[in-house]
């Protein structure tokens, strides 16, 4: 896998390529800054990009933007953005236009070894990564009629599973179930979310994102209040 | 007067605390008059005597010495000017004390607050405490006439002092002391009616020197205090920025740096455990440049320095911003405290 990183901070950038390299990844090039990590992608034409959202000059959401623009000279690259905090927002506005092979983590992850590069490896593969933090949310700033009361406690756990965007095994992994047990879950959440089914991951963490995201938005507390 | 309801209502169905309300209300105001008389010739004194050296100064400034004295006795005007205005606030209206500091010796008489308060101690040291001896002397003198009867004989013979009545005759007849008495009675329904409008005239000149001379448009002060307070949370709200970007950008990137150190650490050792140490090695360094940003950010929301002995002592010791090469140097107005040293054995050590 070839990877590209852009992290400002320069210990942290080679910390990372030392650990990725350590994994026997192919780090190609790293970048402090947006232009250098276009230049980069243009020339090296990477699989994965790790990007950190604050970058010079504003150190505000460099990194969105960044992953935006490569995503759109080179489609099909996988962004893995990282945060030193979670906004919601950030990742919806990383989501826009679909979850497939985008990654949305919390900087220190990344000590979490494994599970860091099965996230990498799922972008990668054109698959999504969510960390639960934001997942956690987006299911706790949605109003009551967004549904989520109907689903009994298991089929929260498996949505926000689902939302950070595992795969069935990998759900029926982390629950110690088995995977038809996941599939009737997910087929129990999506028929009380009146969501369309579906089994390719991404899509399947768009559609949870976006429901997530438009019971949030829609529902200021004052509608909160009224609707009861 | 609570005697007095008390013998004339039937005991019982008086309501307690009625007594105090059948004072005539006259005499409340008369009682408070007399104590604003008394603080007005207080502070009157005080104005007389500062004014004695103000001119005196001010004559010697002829032979010289005067240029020496003056600058002080004119310091002395505004804390005198201020606690008259305490005194004033005290009694009504309140009256704020200017906000622009005292001017120079040279500039008081262009200065229009320090004119002001000049005026205000040439009036206050002078026909204010004249109104204040009368206010006093009045009922000192009608109490003299009422007790008059009872040390008749030692007056037997001799002429009335003029203050006791205001006429000057020789006694001869004992009658007549039922006269001085009536004429006391008189005084003091005359004392009770006259004392508000003497006080009244002895805090004029303060109430009309020592007020603010723009008080009347309270919307420009308004205006001018919204300004600055929004400006210091302006300034508040940068500096929050700042800490929050500082901790952010240095001392939370050091960590995550250490955790992805330690992650590879942990994968080193499962597999070559010898190349392991170089990585520990890094995140040793990491915690360290951790500390050392935590440390400094510290510094910068507030020095140690400033706590333990202020503005001065910061400027005098330390170049201003921690790390800077350039040496700032502060200048201190007056009012700003010199913390004291405190003793080395309550200093706690610092690295």
């Amino acid at each position: 896998m070839r990877i590209v990183i852009a992290e400002d901070d320069s210990l942290l950038r080679e910390g990372l390529a030392a650990l990725l390299r350590a994994e026997s990844l192919d780090v190609v090039a790293t970048a402090q800054d947006v232009p250098s990590l276009l230049e980069a992608v243009a020339a090296h034409h990477p699989d994965v990009a790790l990007v950190d959202v604050r970058m010079p000059p504003t150190h505000t959401d460099e990194g969105i933007v960044a992953a935006v623009e490569a995503r759109r000279r080179q489609p099909g690259l996988g962004v893995l953005v990282l945060s030193a905090y979670v906004e919601q927002a950030l990742a919806t506005d990383l989501m826009i236009a679909g979850a497939a092979g985008l990654g949305y983590l919390l900087k220190e992850r990344v000590g979490r070894v494994e599970s860091f590069l099965d996230a990498l490896h799922r972008v990668a593969d054109g698959g999504t990564a969510i960390d639960p933090e934001v997942v956690a949310q987006l299911l706790t700033t949605t109003r009551p009629d967004a549904g989520l009361d109907r689903l009994t406690p298991r089929e929260t756990e498996v949505l926000a599973l689902m939302a950070e965007g595992l795969g069935n095994s990998a759900i029926a992994d982390r629950l110690v179930v088995t995977e038809g047990a996941v599939h009737k879950h997910i087929r129990s959440i999506f028929a009380k979310l009146d969501l369309a089914p579906t089994e390719q991951t991404d899509r399947r963490v768009a559609a949870v994102l976006r429901h997530l995201d438009h019971a949030r938005r829609s529902g200021g507390w004052g509608e909160r209040d009224t609707a009861r | 007067m609570d005697a007095t309801t008390g013998l004339a209502g039937t005991p019982g169905t008086d309501t307690p605390g009625a007594g105090p309300k059948t004072r005539p209300h006259f005499v409340r105001p008369a009682v408070v008059s007399f104590k604003q008389l008394f603080g007005g010739l207080c502070t009157g004194t005080l104005a007389m005597l500062l004014l004695a050296a103000l001119v005196a100064s001010w004559i010697l400034c002829v032979v010289g010495i005067g240029f020496l004295v003056l600058p002080v006795c004119l310091r002395a005007v505004r804390p005198l000017a201020d606690r008259e205005r305490l005194r004033l606030t005290r009694w009504g209206d309140p009256i704020v004390s200017p906000a622009a500091p005292v001017p120079a010796p040279r500039d008081h008489l262009v200065d229009p607050t320090a004119r002001r308060e000049l005026a205000w101690s040439a009036l206050h040291g002078t026909v204010d405490v004249a109104l204040g001896i009368i206010g006093l002397a009045l009922p000192i003198a009608a109490l003299g006439a009422l007790t008059f009867p009872l040390w008749l004989d030692l007056a037997v013979g001799q002429p009335i002092p003029a203050w006791a009545d205001g006429v000057s005759w020789v006694l001869d007849d004992r009658s007549h002391a039922l006269v001085v008495t009536a004429l006391g009675c008189v005084l003091v329904v005359a004392i009770l009616l006259v004392a508000p409008a003497l006080a009244w005239l002895q805090a004029v000149a303060g109430r009309l020197l020592l007020a603010p001379p723009d008080q009347g448009d309270m919307s420009i002060r308004i205006a001018e205090l919204t300004a600055t307070r929004a400006a210091a949370l302006d300034a508040h709200a940068v500096e929050l920025r700042r800490i929050e970007r500082a901790l952010h950008d240095g001392t939370q990137n050091r960590l995550v740096a250490v955790n992805v150190l330690l992650g590879g650490v942990r994968q080193a050792v499962l597999r070559v455990p010898a190349t392991a140490l170089e990585t520990i090695e890094r995140a040793q360094t990491a915690t360290e440049a951790a500390l050392a940003e935590l440390r400094s950010v510290a510094r910068t929301i507030l020095p140690p320095v400033l706590t333990d002995r202020g503005l001065r002592g910061r400027s005098t010791d330390w170049p201003l911003p921690a790390r800077s090469r350039v040496v700032c140097r502060s200048i201190c107005g007056r009012g700003v405290p010199r913390r004291p040293r405190r003793r080395p054995t309550s200093r706690s050590p610092r690295r």
